[in-house]
């Protein structure tokens, strides 16, 4: 990562060759475009890839887009769905039949407080955001649903993000000491369950204090924290 | 000329910011220059009162609590003006139905300490990501009694000051200020004068805050490289 | 004239729907909807010594917008940091009586930042605090003015100013005596209070980012971007620039606003000279 660019808002990005061409651009988060000039919002890592442009940032609130993978929790129920507390300005809606193999008979009752990993279908900024427990193109949950027992906690965007990117070595160092499952919200919610409650925490707080740490520093802190 | 506190009348006094301090915030920021200390804790966007929901922008909201004491009326002041100030430089239309919540807190109060909120509240803003059209600077300056000029002046320099001036400005300060408070009495040519030094004096802090920005990102940055 | 009626109601109904398309169409044309050039105050009237209870008063009225100031002076302990400074306490009231949008209650955040703004402008830089001493860490004044707005169109920063500098000049201190320590103020006798300066304002306002307009109304000020306040004395010398609101007024055009708020002073001490008094 020889060539980081960061940027801070109100930098006049310069797209370089890309624009002179007068090809299209496409702009990621991060990025706004006023007057013929394309500025950062935000602070961060420029990145490019191809015609598309985005500023990397670590933030801790989260702002719902679709397709992406979140851990919300259940807050109320009503006539056609859950509201379910995703980190967002906005609860998100989970319909009542978004779930694998649900019918108007057959669906499944959620109890409120109850974690449920879910996908965001439908988010844009005049809207609540809508979650599904499935993938309506396949009716299958492919992993999706609720998530019984274990334990969910919060973390940075940016880490839940390395986390999901499988770029995070705190799983490679936590996964060679001990079995668990984990689902990552890039809400920045996770939720991990182990064999019993003690190596369940013990997870979690691996997971969060790995996030300024590096390989070896993960391996040396599983470590520590499986000798206590 | 010497002051109090050994200075040159040109030179501002040590400044001092530390990013995210706050773990429970969004962003954080407390930006110091010498004695005059300010925490800044934002939250957004988040859910907005249906009073104050507006359906084409994100409702900003300032709280100031002074170091000492219960927010009177002067924090009222100082509430309205960092919001006035930053109400444009907030892309406030990206996030509708919302709510941005800027906390600031005094910690401690040695002279200008409205510049010092509004830089921390950029600071803060930066850091919890809310997109922003450019990043705000401010700085003040004091006319004392003798015609001398004296930037970011301490509380007991403020107080015999024959006039004080407080600018904001964004990111170019080319473009003309955000925020001009200037008060006492003085004359145009003393607010010129005030005006350019106040100009070179945000520069100056614009650039420690990008500094101080950029070795966060490099921080973050250099652990996704390195993994 | 048959068709006049309905031409009445198609722009009175235009206004309303449409109300920054409304002003866009006179602004784009180099004037405003109530007739005036860009640079036009309205008139200011100003009557002092309008309320009889009170020991200084003034009404005010800036076009349709008209305030009350009433100085109430009471006797009270100075403070021990200051034991020979009196009080000036200033209160701006915005209540539901002068507008429509004004809701009841505490005050709004508009009218404590307007009474914070005005204290600022007045203590010790106006009223000298010593002034207000009778004996020295025993009784001294305290002066609360009370700025009520009987009817809000637009700049009541503004009108609240010049009311209270009004009041002020009508200002008639009783005499007060201090004997083994109680206080007697004869009120048939009075002093006016010796003034430091004497304050001019006048508000410059940003309407929909284009066009600076002096002295603002209600209507222009709900479009408002931004608006700077300067506040001259009758030597020529600035007591204040403040531009709040974040729309762009450059550096040229508050130095200009500057020059023209000084421009006005002879024409502003004569209307504060003829208000006449008790």
């Amino acid at each position: 990562m020889a060539d980081i660019k960061a940027v801070l808002p109100g930098d006049v990005m310069d797209t370089g060759a890309a624009a002179r061409d007068g090809a299209v651009l496409r702009l990621g988060p991060g990025l706004v475009q006023a007057d013929e000039r394309t500025s950062a919002a935000a602070a961060g890592v420029l990145h490019s890839d191809g015609d598309l442009w985005w500023v990397a940032g670590n933030r801790r609130r989260y702002v719902a887009a679709e397709g992406e993978p979140v851990v919300g929790v259940v807050v109320a129920r009503h006539g056609e769905g859950y509201r379910v507390d995703i980190g967002s300005a906005h609860d998100a809606l989970l319909p009542l039949l978004a779930f694998e193999g649900a019918t108007k008979r057959n669906k499944p009752s959620l109890a409120i407080g109850t974690v449920v990993y879910g996908r965001v279908v439908v988010a844009n900024s005049f809207m609540d955001p809508e979650i599904e427990c499935y993938n309506s193109h396949t009716g299958k949950s492919e992993g999706y649903g609720e998530l019984a027992g274990g334990f969910m906690f919060k973390c940075t965007l940016g880490l839940a993000r390395r986390l999901i990117g499988s770029t995070a070595p705190v799983l490679a160092a936590l996964g060679s000491e001990l079995p668990f499952e984990i689902a990552i919200g890039v809400n920045g919610r996770v939720w991990v369950h182990a064999e019993g409650p003690e190596k369940t925490v013990l997870a979690a707080n691996a997971i969060r204090n790995s996030e300024y740490l590096d390989a070896k520093q993960c391996r040396q802190m599983v470590k520590e924290l499986l000798a206590r | 000329m010497t002051r109090p506190d050994r200075r040159d009348a040109g030179q501002i006094r040590a400044l001092h910011c530390v990013l995210g301090q706050l773990s429970r915030a969004d962003g954080s920021a407390q930006f110091a220059a010498g004695d005059s200390s300010v925490l800044c804790g934002v939250y957004g966007p988040v859910d907005v009162r249906v009073y104050d929901e507006k359906l084409d922008r994100a409702h900003i909201e300032v709280k100031l609590r002074p170091a000492t004491g219960l927010p009177n009326t002067k924090d009222k002041w100082t509430e309205s003006v960092i919001r006035s100030t930053f109400e444009r430089e907030i892309l406030c239309h990206l996030h509708p139905r919302t709510l941005v919540q800027i906390n600031v807190q005094v910690r401690q109060d040695d002279g200008a300490v409205e510049a010092a909120a509004i830089n921390a509240a950029t600071l803060a803003l930066v850091d919890a990501g809310i997109p922003l059209r450019t990043m705000v600077a401010a700085a003040t300056c004091a006319v004392l009694p003798g015609g001398a000029i004296v930037v970011d002046p301490t509380l007991e320099e403020a107080a015999g000051a024959q006039s004080v001036h407080t600018f904001a400005f964004g990111g170019d300060t080319a473009g003309g200020p955000l925020h001009v408070d200037s008060r006492g009495d003085f004359a145009m040519d003393e607010y010129n004068a005030c005006y350019d030094i106040c100009a070179t004096t945000a520069e100056r802090v614009l650039a420690f805050m990008r500094s101080a920005v950029e070795g966060k990102i490099a921080k973050e940055a250099l652990l996704v490289g390195a993994s | 004239m048959a068709n006049t009626g309905p031409v009445t109601f198609a722009i009175e109904a235009f206004k309303r729907i449409h109300p920054v398309e409304f002003q866009r169409r006179f602004l784009s044309q180099e004037t405003r909807h109530d007739g005036r050039a860009f640079g036009q105050f309205r008139e200011t009237h100003v009557a002092k010594g309008t309320v009889s209870t009170a020991q200084g008063s003034s009404t005010v009225r800036i076009g349709d917008t008209t305030v009350v100031c009433g100085i109430k002076a009471e006797v009270s302990e100075p403070d021990v940091k200051t034991p020979d400074e009196g009080y000036l306490v200033t209160n701006v009231d915005l209540s539901p009586m002068c507008s429509a949008r004004f809701r009841a209650g505490p005050p709004s955040e508009s009218a404590q930042v307007a009474s914070e703004h005005v204290f600022r402008l007045f203590n010790q830089n106006v009223v000298d605090l010593k002034e207000l001493c009778i004996e020295s860490g025993q009784a001294v004044w305290v002066l609360s003015a009370d700025i009520v707005c009987l009817r809000h169109d637009g700049n009541i920063l503004d009108a609240a100013i010049v009311a209270l500098m009004a009041a002020l000049e009508d200002l008639k201190l009783p005499q007060a005596k201090i004997e083994s320590g109680v206080v007697s103020a004869d009120k048939s006798t009075g002093r006016p209070l010796a003034l430091r300066r004497r304050l001019f304002p006048a508000t410059y306002t940003l309407v929909d980012d284009a066009y600076l307009v002096a002295d603002a109304d209600d209507a222009e000020e709900q479009l408002a971007t931004a608006s700077v306040l300067v506040v001259v004395d009758e030597r020529g010398r600035v007591a204040n620039v403040w531009k709040r609101g974040a729309g762009p007024i450059s550096r040229q055009s508050i130095s200009q606003c500057v020059d023209v708020a000084t421009g006005r002073v002879p024409k502003m001490a004569e209307v504060l000279d003829a208000a006449g008094g008790q």
